[in-house]
């Protein structure tokens, strides 16, 4: 797994270089004018859209044929891209939350929770995103998932403006469990995470490449 | 004979073409070579015996047992050349000799950086910037640098010179002077596999037409010449296709089922190969 991860790293090079230099750019925006909203967001572009980019420059050489004659199982090739959009995401919180933290941009909580909820946004995406990739492709995956979120968020917004549904209910409920909700919001996450890996695994398993 | 190959009555259907029935084995310490036209089979079946796809019905073992039963380290014994290169377009050899050292547990990083010099691989260069014949190259100074003892290699020599297409046969024939090792190499230069190969099967459209020693088809099959009342002659079931004009008649015959007294030449494997097909297209 280690090599495969190692390989991915080596492909995003790059653009990794690129995000550094983005982030090195927020970083001084959130720490000089106290924009510390396009920071929480390239932690979100971070840990999203760069294994995705991975899968695609995979898809573009067929990188999988080659692979899946090496020593490595199917199993250990999606869990490698999984623990890609894990360790990336965990390199950019921190580095996020670092830079945030000590330039006090805001009170400790409020940054913590900030991050807390990027991740776990981060995650969700992640979590739904890889599945559909891993059936359909890179390239349709972009379009279904655009659809996947605008839909609902319109139909929703649409629903509560014409008084169709009440959300404040939702966020009745929130308020009320504010303490509990980060431990709610880590359990339905994380949840969600492993039914996307092993769907992810069971789709994979049976493609032919 | 203990068999490096072995595939058995394998099926696989596709909508506009499907595999019936392919099987041919091969004994441990030969080259096999297969060849047919485009889009007939042979990366399908090699798919198949890779684990890269899945059949429909039949088996496929490569020393044994089949590609998904295989523990890592049974497949790291086997060194794979695909029909292009399939590492992403942003790596170059280093990166791909660093972390190939955590995939392959024997991974030999020296002998991988010497034939990427040997064979002129820029260093720094991507892979995107590589041409068919580098790209090629780089595959295959990947499947010989783990200890493989078999190698499967889907027209390896395509897009080489002539020169390092030879280095690289020289190289096979080298592999196999040990006897545990064993080469399947499909490839549309016949010249090649004639050259190198100790087995020769042939697909077409789907079905195996033989799998044999080359030495032995060679002897089986002829290139007969004569006038065409001559050829209206000769039994017909000698005859596998032929071609004319008002000259005379050249075809692909049986030799064991001409008549005496007809001037029949040997058929090499291109000859074989060749008539087959312009029988299909006609």
């Amino acid at each position: 797994m280690k090599g495969l991860i190692l390989k991915d790293l080596f492909v995003l090079k790059d653009v990794l270089r690129i995000y550094i230099f983005i982030f090195a750019f927020y970083s001084w925006m959130a720490l000089a004018e106290n924009q510390t909203g396009l920071l929480l967001a390239i932690v979100f572009v971070c840990s999203t859209v760069l294994p995705i980019n991975a899968l695609a420059y995979d898809e573009r050489s067929r990188w999988d044929r080659v692979a899946n004659t090496m020593p490595v199982s199917r199993r250990e090739i999606v869990m490698a891209k999984y623990m890609l959009s894990l360790i990336l995401s965990a390199i950019s919180s921190v580095v996020a939350g670092i830079i945030m933290l000590a330039g006090k941009v805001m009170p400790a909580e409020e940054t913590l929770a900030n991050i807390f909820i990027m991740l776990a946004l981060s995650a969700l995406y992640q979590a739904v995103l890889m599945p559909i990739i891993y059936k359909f492709g890179s390239e349709k995956s972009r379009i279904i998932m655009m659809t996947a979120i605008l839909v609902p968020w319109l139909g929703i917004t649409a629903m509560s403006k014409l008084n169709f549904i009440d959300l404040s209910a939702a966020i009745d409920f929130m308020d009320a469990n504010a303490a509990k909700m980060p431990v709610i919001i880590v359990a339905v996450v994380a949840a969600v995470y492993v039914l996307s890996v092993i769907l992810s695994i069971n789709i994979y398993k049976n493609k032919d490449l | 004979m203990e068999k490096a190959i072995e595939i058995k009555n394998l099926c696989k259907n596709y909508p506009s073409f499907r595999l019936d029935n392919v099987s041919f084995s091969l004994p441990k310490g030969y080259i096999m070579g297969l060849i047919g036209a485009n889009g007939r089979g042979k990366s399908t079946s090699i798919g198949i015996l890779l684990g890269l796809v899945k059949a429909d019905s039949g088996t496929c073992l490569i020393n044994g047992t089949p590609m998904a039963e295989k523990s890592k380290k049974e497949k790291e014994q086997i060194g794979v050349v695909l029909d292009e290169c399939n590492f992403p377009e942003t790596l170059n050899y280093v990166q791909i000799n660093k972390f190939m050292k955590h995939i392959y547990s024997n991974w030999e990083s020296e002998k991988f950086t010497a034939m990427c010099e040997k064979y002129h691989l820029p260093p720094k260069d991507k892979v995107m910037k590589y041409s068919k014949g580098m790209k090629m190259k780089l595959s295959i100074a990947t499947a010989m640098c783990h200890g493989a003892k078999v190698l499967i290699m889907d027209e390896p020599t395509g897009g080489l010179d002539p020169v390092v297409r030879d280095e690289i046969l020289d190289m096979l024939l080298d592999f196999v002077q040990d006897e545990e090792n064993s080469v399947l190499i499909s490839s549309h230069i016949i010249s090649d596999l004639e050259k190198v190969c100790d087995y020769i099967t042939f697909i077409r459209d789907g079905k195996v037409v033989f799998s044999d020693e080359k030495d032995v088809l060679t002897q089986y099959y002829g290139i007969l010449h004569c006038t065409n009342s001559e050829f209206d002659r000769i039994d017909k079931s000698a005859v596998i296709s032929a071609r004319g004009n008002s000259f005379g008649t050249d075809a692909l015959v049986w030799r064991d089922k001409v008549p005496e007294g007809y001037i029949v030449d040997k058929a090499n494997i291109e000859d074989i190969m060749l008539y087959y097909i312009k029988e299909d297209r006609q």
